[in-house]
């Protein structure tokens, strides 16, 4: 385990997005803060890898094709009820935060939010856990 | 960071596909065979390989397809009262005097009723904007252009806002500690002294 500014141990965390430069510019940076973070582009991928690995924590896309982001918020809710799972979206509306709410989001969050306010938010759903 | 390069094939099945229409319908979606291949027209596709035609699926998932079907033309009809043609091409034009991006994926996510109407009663977003004089192509590549832009500003601002937090501005330091850092810096920002100037730049306007 290290220890980090930003997060007492290394958590693990799963990134899921269809959009190569969000995994790049959050899997850094994640890791500069002592995450252990893992990627993949879809729901196949991240699937996958769930099954295959121990998480901490998930935060995937919500507008990958079809509605794959929570199609994969679904399936691991299934098979982890637990497992804190953060919805990322370019653009929400109402609709689609009550939708990802119904499906057992942790957390919604509008992209273009503040790192800080990521982390914090990780964090507290940590706690929780 | 751990990557995954090689992508991983869906695995269809009957269990899959029925798994999925009981999310789209645990969201209180339109399960007809039209809504749905509009909005996940790969589940449709495997729906029909496994199962013959849509309907079967749902009824493999334990839906009355006659009832959703009955139950959609009622919610249509409910719409009729509410929109029209030139309801659509109103809005459209309204809309377009406030918002700068009208791109599909824009304007689903921010006028989700009124791209609904549109492929409604005109058949597609792309049918009535057009149908308002708009060039669609040109609105599209603006679309994605101010998309690609707001994504960029973002993640040079996130990492400014990490470049920050290290407390040094030593490249040789951080290049060594840092590696995926250090070179989404210089993706960024195009060199590691354009960065630091731009942190610094912004610290000064904060203050």
């Amino acid at each position: 385990m290290k220890t980090h500014k930003g997060m007492k141990q290394a958590i693990k965390i799963l990134l899921v997005d269809d959009e190569q430069d969000f995994l790049d510019v959050f899997g850094a940076i994640l890791d500069m803060d002592g995450a252990e973070t893992s990627f993949a582009h879809g729901y196949n991928e991240a699937l996958d890898l769930f099954e295959k690995n121990e998480y901490d924590i998930v935060i995937t896309d919500y507008s990958m094709p079809g509605w794959d982001g929570l199609y994969l918020l679904d399936m691991i809710k299934s098979q982890k009820p637990d497992m804190p799972v953060i919805i990322v979206s370019n653009y929400l509306n109402d609709e689609k935060t009550r939708k990802a709410y119904r499906m057992k989001a942790d957390w919604v969050l509008k992209k273009q939010f503040a790192y800080e306010e990521l982390l914090a938010g990780i964090q507290r759903l940590l706690r929780k856990k | 960071m751990k990557k995954q390069k090689k992508a991983v094939k869906m695995k269809w099945d009957k269990k899959v596909i029925i798994e999925r229409i009981r999310v789209l319908e645990k969201l209180d979606e339109n399960l007809t065979y039209t809504h749905v291949k509009e909005t996940d027209s790969a589940l449709v596709g495997a729906a029909v390989k496994y199962f013959g035609n849509w309907g079967a699926a749902l009824e493999a998932a334990g839906l009355d397809y006659a009832e959703i079907r009955a139950l959609s033309k009622e919610r249509r009809n409910e719409k009729v009262r509410k929109w029209s043609i030139n309801k659509v091409i109103e809005e459209i034009r309204e809309v377009a005097k406030v918002e700068e991006d009208l791109s599909n994926a824009y304007m689903k996510e921010k006028h989700s009723s009124l791209v609904a109407a549109a492929s409604n009663y005109i058949g597609s977003w792309k049918k009535a904007v057009e149908m308002c004089g708009f060039d669609y192509a040109e609105i599209q590549k603006r679309g994605r252009r101010m998309r690609q832009e707001r994504e960029k500003s973002w993640y040079r601002s996130l990492l400014l806002d990490r470049l920050d937090k290290l407390g040094t501005f030593n490249e040789r330091d951080v290049r060594n500690a840092h590696p995926d850092f250090y070179k989404l810096i210089l993706l960024y920002f195009s060199s590691w002294n354009k960065a630091v100037k731009s942190l610094k730049d912004r610290n000064v306007r904060k203050d």
